[in-house]
């Protein structure tokens, strides 16, 4: 059954991320890409990262991907005809890269040995896989830091964001 | 039964890769940000899967973060992407020639 | 289910300067906002104010030999991230001085320029701390976040816009390799902790996740097969600003290659530094190549700027205690040349709206002070004694010398050579030429400050660098022994907390 489930969507998220790639419309390639992450949201779920799958749908898809449509809209892109001219660079470094990594899965390398590590993250506690309730206590002690930076990464992008895009200011004043 | 990780390790290698072409073969700016999405969700399956069968808790929080930068990166460059356009009326990689490379 | 928050009060003081500048940047941002009539000049002095007090603080911690780990050793204060984050705070403050007038130049928005560049300092300041893989990621992305929308601030100008974009591009691929590294690193070792990746067993996967990650680090502070983003972005991001990203960023990638390569790689050495020798002869050599045909100053600092980062990896290279000393003290000389150099462009630039080198002919006839202030600091960019940048190829050649990296060093004194003849063009435009237009120059006080230090610092680490070294050196003692345990100093704290 589990390998029915990842057999589905992983087969979807390899197919809807090669037409993200080469569709030439970009509304068709912002769709495709809402599928490729309904489908990874899915894989989280049979990896029990349910909060993750949940953050997933609701950021990714929620938000990110409109704003991606938003923006395919509102400029009211043209169709895209060619490809760029580095792609025989693209295809060799794509099958060099994809070799390597299947050349690794081959020989094993990524074992399950080291299954006893970075335990420290919860303090010692039992590790609940999945688990919003673990998730957050991580997030909120052991990795406080990294949660108060980001915060203000989210400052950043938001006020960058209004100072480039922000319009009315020129045509009020002009 | 279950499913070995190598498989999930071979679904976020081949969609690395698909984004890694995009980035590099696509002309249209807002396809190649999307191509980069890809690449961030390729790192976020191995990041999961990573967890899970580490059983440790790391791999999920990174991939969380990795989401919020995505968003970031999302805001702010669909902003410059504006910006260029008015300017522009284009959003190809191809017609941004007012610098040399 | 109750929290265990293992941080307290005193453990948050390791933070003070950060939080200190946090709060003081949203001050910047309210002040801004809720006093429109105030004359944004003000808003400048003001973050300069924040800025010393910061300044103050991080050299109380560094007297005091303040140091400690908090967050599961995740944020890391020893002496070598006091030394970073000194060098970083220091260039800010020359960066907004020097952008006071330019400022004029945007037509919105004035107060918010502040805001950002002090929240890419705060950014660039935790880029000096952190031990972790996770850490390191959030705060790059911090920094280059406000970088993005910096280098693009020129709305109406088409070059700033087609520059932050191409940054934008290259910022957010970089950012994709960095992920797929850090997983990659993640799965084979089960750890995100520096010192603890180093205390596992190598893999193939490893080095993989590792040169994806130095890939990502090398778009960050340029050097070569990642460059290419460097001379468009230089070119047509607002000049202050070219400055800021030609130092700061790289000074601060710098801190967490160091802490990469000495704590978590230092059982591989015989591998990376191959790696690094070759990504140094190719930075040297191409940068100071291709820098022979530029026509445009901003372009010609920005290709030898990729020059100098081939030399900063020398020190990297030699992977020793002494190389990392040399690097620290060739990037402290390399902010006072390369700031006073940019302050000197600006100020031309703001004179006569023009970035062209031939319009530098006869600058000695128009403004004897800034012609002489170029020289000084083309001269110590090239490494002439008894400037500072002599001092700094100095050590780091002799960093590469006691590890027989004798190839390398013929190559970098190879393109010193290369290096003079273009430096020597510009001196000789500016002395030897005529001048198209005769009307003298004169510089605004706040651009005098900015070159006036510029000239202080690059004669004093010249002529009497010794304290300076000294400085270098206790900053990296805690590598001495190479031993990943020695990464995270005991917790001292002020108060005898």
């Amino acid at each position: 059954m589990a390998t029915l489930f990842f057999s589905y969507f992983s087969g979807v998220i390899v197919l809807a991320s090669i037409l993200v790639v080469a569709l030439r419309n970009p509304v068709h390639s912002a769709l495709a890409l809402l599928i490729m992450f309904f489908h990874v949201a899915g894989l989280y779920i049979t990896l029990h990262a349910e909060f993750l799958a949940a953050v997933q749908i609701i950021v990714y898809a929620g938000a990110i991907l409109v704003l991606y449509l938003f923006v395919v809209m509102l400029l009211n892109v043209k169709r895209d005809e060619h490809y760029h001219a580095q792609y025989p660079l693209g295809a060799v470094l794509g099958v060099t890269i994809l070799t390597e990594a299947l050349l690794l899965i081959v020989q094993h390398s990524f074992s399950k040995e080291t299954a006893t590590a970075d335990l420290g993250a919860t303090d010692g506690k039992q590790v609940l896989e999945g688990n919003t309730e673990t998730i957050g206590e991580a997030l909120y002690s052991t990795y406080l830091f990294s949660f108060e930076v980001a915060s203000l990464i989210l400052l950043v992008a938001m006020i960058g964001a209004i100072i480039l895009a922000k319009r009315d200011l020129f045509e009020a004043r002009n | 039964m279950a499913v070995p990780l190598s498989a999930y390790i071979v679904v976020s290698a081949v969609l690395f890769t698909t984004g890694l072409i995009g980035v590099l073969i696509r002309r249209n700016f807002i396809i190649v940000l999307m191509s980069v999405e890809i690449m961030l969700n390729a790192a976020n399956i191995n990041l999961v899967a990573f967890s899970h069968y580490l059983e440790s808790m790391a791999g999920q929080i990174i991939a969380l973060f990795i989401i919020a930068i995505a968003a970031g990166e999302a805001a702010v460059g669909l902003a410059i992407i504006i910006v260029v356009f008015r300017g522009k009326i284009s959003t190809n990689v191809d017609e941004m020639n007012l610098l040399k490379w | 289910m109750t929290f265990s928050l293992n941080v307290t009060g005193s453990d948050l003081i390791l933070m003070l300067p950060e939080i200190i500048l946090t709060l003081w940047l949203c001050g910047i941002l309210i002040v801004d906002f809720a006093m429109p009539k105030l004359p944004k000049e003000q808003l400048a002095y003001l973050s300069v104010c924040g800025l010393a007090i910061v300044l103050a603080n991080l050299v109380w911690f560094d007297l005091e030999g303040v140091s400690g780990a908090l967050f599961a050793n995740m944020f890391v204060l020893d002496r070598m991230a006091l030394f970073f984050k000194i060098l970083i705070v220091g260039a800010t403050m020359l960066v907004l001085l020097a952008s006071r007038d330019y400022v004029q130049r945007f037509r919105f928005f004035k107060g918010e320029y502040y805001f950002l560049v002090l929240m890419s300092a705060l950014g660039m300041m935790l880029m000096a701390s952190p031990n972790d893989l996770l850490s390191m990621f959030i705060t790059l992305e911090f920094s280059t976040f406000g970088f993005y929308v910096l280098v693009a601030y020129l709305r109406e100008d088409a070059a700033s816009n087609e520059a932050g974009l191409k940054f934008f591009i290259l910022g957010v691929f970089a950012a994709g390799l960095l992920t797929y590294g850090i997983s990659l690193v993640y799965g084979e070792t089960g750890k995100i902790v520096f010192s603890e990746i180093a205390a596992t067993a190598w893999t193939p996967g490893l080095t993989i996740g590792f040169l994806l990650i130095f890939a990502s680090l090398g778009f960050k502070i340029g050097a070569v097969p990642f460059h290419s983003w460097i001379p468009d972005t230089y070119h047509g991001a607002p000049t202050p600003i070219t400055a800021f990203l030609s130092i700061a960023p790289k000074a601060a990638t710098f801190a967490i290659l160091v802490r990469l390569f000495f704590v978590s790689l230092a059982a591989l050495k015989p591998a990376w530094v191959l790696l690094l020798v070759g990504v140094s002869i190719l930075s040297m050599t191409y940068g100071n190549i291709v820098a022979i045909a530029q026509k445009n100053i901003k372009r010609l600092l920005a290709y030898s700027g990729i020059a100098q980062i081939g030399n900063v990896l020398i020190g990297l290279a030699a992977g020793t205690k002494m190389g990392e000393d040399a690097i620290l003290f060739y990037l402290l000389t390399y902010v006072f040349a390369n700031v006073g150099a940019f302050a000197v462009v600006i100020a031309v630039s703001n004179l006569i709206r023009s970035d062209e080198i031939e319009d530098y002919s006869g600058l000695n006839r128009r403004s004897p002070f800034l012609a002489f202030a170029m020289l000084v600091f083309l001269l110590s960019l090239a490494g002439v004694p008894p400037l500072a940048g002599f001092i700094g190829k100095l050590y780091i050649f002799l960093a590469a010398i006691k590890e027989e990296l004798y190839t390398l060093i013929m190559v970098g004194l190879v393109n010193i050579v290369i290096s003079m003849y273009y430096y020597l063009i510009i001196v000789k435009k500016m002395y030897i030429n005529e001048p198209i237009d005769r009307s003298p120059l004169t510089v605004s006080p706040s651009m005098q400050a900015v070159i006036y230090v510029g000239l202080a610092g690059t004669l004093v680490l010249g002529i009497y660098p010794k304290p300076f070294i000294e400085w270098a050196v206790a900053a990296t003692l805690m590598f001495s022994n190479f031993a990943p345990a020695a990464a995270v100093a005991p917790v001292v704290l002020p108060f005898g907390g």
